[in-house]
């Protein structure tokens, strides 16, 4: 992900829309990706990311440059996805104690790619939503520890006892979840 | 270092790749030694990094901006409309003292009607009344005055 030029978010705060353009194709697959692993569905995915860029549109001159366009866009994704969940109810985090195996029962992947997408998306699905943004943004986004803490606005430390956490307890339940795993 | 330290340090740094140089060999020369921290590694790795690394990446749909591009579009109409309103409102603030002024004549004016029409009324009332009496008085006396014996009271009482 290529940096956006000073000159590019000036334009783009002045209501220049193809400066503006040019952020959101730096930002979108990030935005998109998060969003669709979130809420699991690709029509709250682009509900959540037209959020995003809205808003992000609306605030840019407002946007103070104390933190980087990259962790104020990633904020405002997180904080837009967590409370857009949170206001549909959707996927609260599951338990397998709760619902049993039957929960994560799929039809057989097509394709080895949808094989692992299918065995990351069971993975994350018994994570709370705390726990499986920090897997998300640390595993598949590949965010530093610290640029994690800078986009939840939480100390660095939390991030490693939250991936602690999380992974411990997919080390635990990873044979209910992905049952065909050896 | 113990166990317990490198098993936490197993599910966090060491697997993120966020350990010192001196850390990790400190970590690795344990892993050689303890087949327990060893095989918790191996394990940790394949369940909690491999699947993960090898996700395909998720693309935005290319009609997103298109979408995106027309609620922004509409947005900034309805901001124009609102600036609109928001002058429009403006002005008619500006205007306000004499709004106000306008406003505290005319109630003024309306008490002043309220107060005062029904004491005219009441006053005109009065008038007339006195006025009845005062001719009855006056068509009483001029009565009187025709002649004693031929009053209508005489011829009444008589």
């Amino acid at each position: 992900m290529k940096p956006v030029a000073l000159e590019t978010i000036t334009k783009a705060a002045q209501g220049d829309l193809y400066a503006f353009e040019e952020i959101y194709r730096t930002f979108c697959n990030f935005v998109y990706s998060i969003s669709w692993r979130m809420s699991g569905n690709n029509e709250d995915a682009e509900e959540i990311t037209q959020d995003v860029f809205l808003k992000v549109h609306k605030s840019l001159k407002n946007f103070e440059r104390r933190s980087s366009l990259k962790t104020w866009i990633y904020r405002i994704t997180i904080n837009t996805t967590i409370n857009y969940q949170k206001r549909k109810h959707l996927k609260t985090p599951v338990s397998l104690d709760e619902v049993g195996i039957e929960k994560f029962a799929s039809p057989l992947p097509s394709s080895p790619d949808e094989e692992i997408q299918d065995r990351v998306n069971k993975l994350l699905s018994v994570l709370n939503d705390d726990q499986k943004i920090c897997m998300i943004l640390r595993n598949i986004e590949g965010l530093s520890y610290e640029e994690i803490a800078q986009s939840l606005k939480i100390n660095i430390n939390t991030v490693r006892t939250r991936l602690k956490r999380a992974r411990e307890k997919l080390l635990s339940l990873r044979k209910e979840v992905v049952p065909y795993e050896v | 270092m113990k166990c317990k330290q490198i098993k936490e340090l197993v599910l966090t740094d060491y697997l993120d790749d966020q350990v010192s140089k001196e850390q990790k060999q400190s970590i690795e020369e344990h892993l050689t030694q303890c087949t327990a921290c060893r095989e918790f590694a191996a394990e940790a790795k394949e369940v909690l990094k491999n699947p993960f690394e090898s996700v395909q990446p998720i693309k935005a749909p290319d009609h997103l901006w298109n979408k995106i591009e027309g609620a922004i579009e509409k947005h900034r109409q309805e901001s124009l409309i609102q600036k609109a309103w928001d002058a429009l409102s403006g002005t008619f603030a500006a205007h306000k003292p004499v709004f106000a002024l306008s406003t505290v004549a005319a109630t003024i004016l309306l008490l002043v009607a309220v107060v005062k029409i029904p004491a005219w009324q009441t006053q005109t009332a009065a008038n007339d009344y006195l006025n009845e009496q005062f001719e009855y008085l006056v068509y009483s006396d001029d009565q009187t005055d025709v002649g004693l014996s031929d009053t209508w009271v005489d011829e009444y009482f008589l």
